[in-house]
């Protein structure tokens, strides 16, 4: 039995100890991606729909592996529970405001659980922690949408279409575009638009020297806002306006009281205001008056044609006359 | 009578085997004997396998490359060869041949033993024959074809991996990354077990068609052949079973 020796043993112990090593070896590593070994950190999300999720599936934070999916649990009738063992690793990246959402590998590939970072700051994820959950994508309703959008897309290129045929079969529209003229008036119009513009920017250019001159303190504006002195001079104004309008204030009121005492028909004035029998009689005194005038005027007719005075009153008559032919003389020169 | 001689021959495996069960696990063990029919088994059958397993696994990939190729799917070649040589065709092919070289010599040796009336002598001279013989070569058989089917595959992926660079280039974490991100423990494991199925079949179905052989020179090479092709069979047979197993378990 020369064939059964130690170093056949040798060999046969290379042989399995290589096999064995190559199987713990695939092990191992299939162990290393689905999370067996190493430390864990386990959060969990709420979903509506899972959408096919198995145990086992990847998690993934920004598109990386970072665990998989431990137990999936029908919570309610409209919550499913999915709960996932992270990589402790990942845990100081992941935040508490991240949002969890189910997706597919591919188009046709594995579910996944994509965890996405929220933009505002957050403590990182602590064990049992659980995040918010966007609702996945369904096919279904994307194709909903896909249909109404074909629908109205039919609907804007008939439109599309007719809006078309009518531009072609328009003589005025190639009439307008095949101008020149049009083409030049356009050209200096938006020379002028141009033009303008400039003039504007100047102005404006001009307008903010201006306030900020002011607001340094140079020209009339500026020295209305800066000057101390003369805010000083217009405080004392503003009082002595005041001053005055309160002098005004008593000398109206005083006026008020006097206009009271007018109506409530004390003082003589009042009387002449407010009496009645005053008024009346001053009516009679009035007519009175006016008859002794009358009459004066009738004595003053009959001295007139009295022989006496006659010649007194000729002589006037001749000095006017004369008076005015003078004057008309003068006139006409 | 075709199929009662079907039956008695399956009744006669299955007492066969429950023998082995019941005297194989009583001491004395005869484990010098058991080591080098490990020997013979595994080191000596790792070349034929190790070249099969290259052959395979880089046959595999170039035959994939042109279809893989028109879907644009290059990149999909090496998880596809290795899923295919795990789950499949590590075991079966590594399984196939080793019903050939082992099966078949364990067969005409029990059977060249049996007709020269060995073992009747082994048992006048107190030596038990099943113990020495078919216990040792069964459980060499069954814990050796695992260990060459890992060498098997592990060459294979390793040929895929030369052919995947034959027409591009891949480095060698990229492939086993490509593998790894595809590869399940439901791929891998129930693989491996039933390879010690099969392992077992190969064992037991030559140990009886040896021990069992018509007496003359004739019986030699009658049961030789028989226990490769009835072991190829059940090799078959089983992988069927394991394949529905595994598939009442979820694991597909």
């Amino acid at each position: 039995m020369s064939q059964r020796t130690a170093a056949n043993n040798v060999r046969l112990g290379a042989f399995v100890l290589t096999g064995l090593a190559c199987l713990i070896m695939l092990l191992f590593l299939l162990g290393r991606k689905q999370n067996m070994f190493g430390d864990t950190l386990e959060i969990q999300a709420d979903f509506r729909t899972v959408n096919g999720l198995l145990t086992g599936n990847n998690v993934r934070f920004a598109g990386i592996m970072v665990g998989t999916v431990e137990h999936i649990d029908i919570v309610g009738d409209t919550t499913v529970r999915v709960r996932m063992s992270l990589r402790r690793e990942v845990q100081p990246f992941i935040k508490k405001n991240a949002i969890a959402s189910i997706g597919t590998d591919g188009l046709m590939g594995n579910t996944v659980v994509n965890i996405t970072a929220e933009p505002e700051p957050a403590p990182p994820v602590t064990d049992g922690d659980q995040l918010r959950a966007r609702q996945p994508v369904r096919i279904e309703a994307m194709l909903n949408t896909l249909q109404r959008t074909n629908r109205n897309l039919v609907g804007i290129t008939e439109d599309m279409k007719e809006v078309t045929s009518k531009l072609n079969n328009s003589s005025a529209m190639w009439e307008l575009i095949g101008d020149k003229k049009v083409t030049n008036s356009l050209r200096r119009t938006v020379q002028n638009i141009e033009g303008t513009t400039t003039r504007l920017d100047a102005a404006s250019h001009d307008v903010r020297n201006m306030a900020r001159d002011a607001r340094r303190g140079r020209g009339v504006v500026g020295y209305l806002f800066t000057d101390t002195s003369f805010a000083g001079q217009m405080q004392q104004t503003m009082r002595r306006t005041s001053r005055l309008s309160a002098t005004a204030d008593t000398m109206t009121s005083t006026l008020n009281s006097i206009t009271r005492k007018v109506q409530a028909g004390q003082g003589p004035l009042g009387t002449l205001l407010v009496d009645t029998a005053m008024a009346s009689r001053l009516e009679q005194s009035m007519g009175n008056v006016e008859q002794g005038t009358a009459r004066f005027n009738e004595s003053m007719e009959a001295l007139q044609h009295n022989f006496l005075l006659k010649g007194y009153f000729k002589r006037q008559q001749k000095k006017k006359a004369r008076a005015e032919q003078q004057e008309a003389l003068q006139e006409t020169k | 009578m075709q199929a009662s001689e079907f039956l008695a021959e399956a009744g006669a495996i299955s007492r066969f085997a429950g023998r082995f069960f019941s005297e194989g696990f009583r001491p004395r063990y005869e484990v010098q004997e058991f080591l080098y029919q490990c020997y013979v088994v595994g080191y000596k059958s790792l070349p034929l396998v190790g070249v099969t397993g290259f052959i395979m696994g880089m046959v595999l990939t170039l035959q994939a490359r042109p279809t893989m190729a028109k879907f644009g799917a290059e990149a999909w070649i090496p998880a596809m060869v290795a899923l295919s040589i795990i789950r499949e065709m590590g075991p079966i092919i590594t399984a196939l041949i080793c019903a050939g070289k082992i099966g078949s010599s364990i067969g005409a040796e029990l059977g060249s033993m049996n007709v020269t009336e060995q073992i009747d002598a082994m048992e006048v001279s107190g030596t038990n024959p099943f113990k020495y013989l078919v216990v040792t070569r069964v459980l060499a058989t069954t814990l050796m074809i695992p260990v060459l089917v890992i060498l098997a595959d592990v060459i294979g992926l390793y040929a895929s991996y030369l052919g995947v660079n034959m027409k591009g280039v891949t480095s060698l974490s990229l492939f086993v990354n490509n593998i790894m991100n595809r590869l399940e423990f439901s791929d891998v494991v129930p693989a491996f077990i039933k390879t010690f199925f099969f392992g077992f079949a190969i064992g037991i179905i030559g140990c009886y068609k040896g021990y069992h052989s018509q007496k003359g020179t004739e019986g030699v090479g009658q049961s030789a052949n028989s226990a490769v092709v009835v072991s190829s069979l059940v090799i078959f047979v089983i992988d069927l079973l394991a394949v529905q197993i595994t598939g009442l378990l979820g694991l597909n």
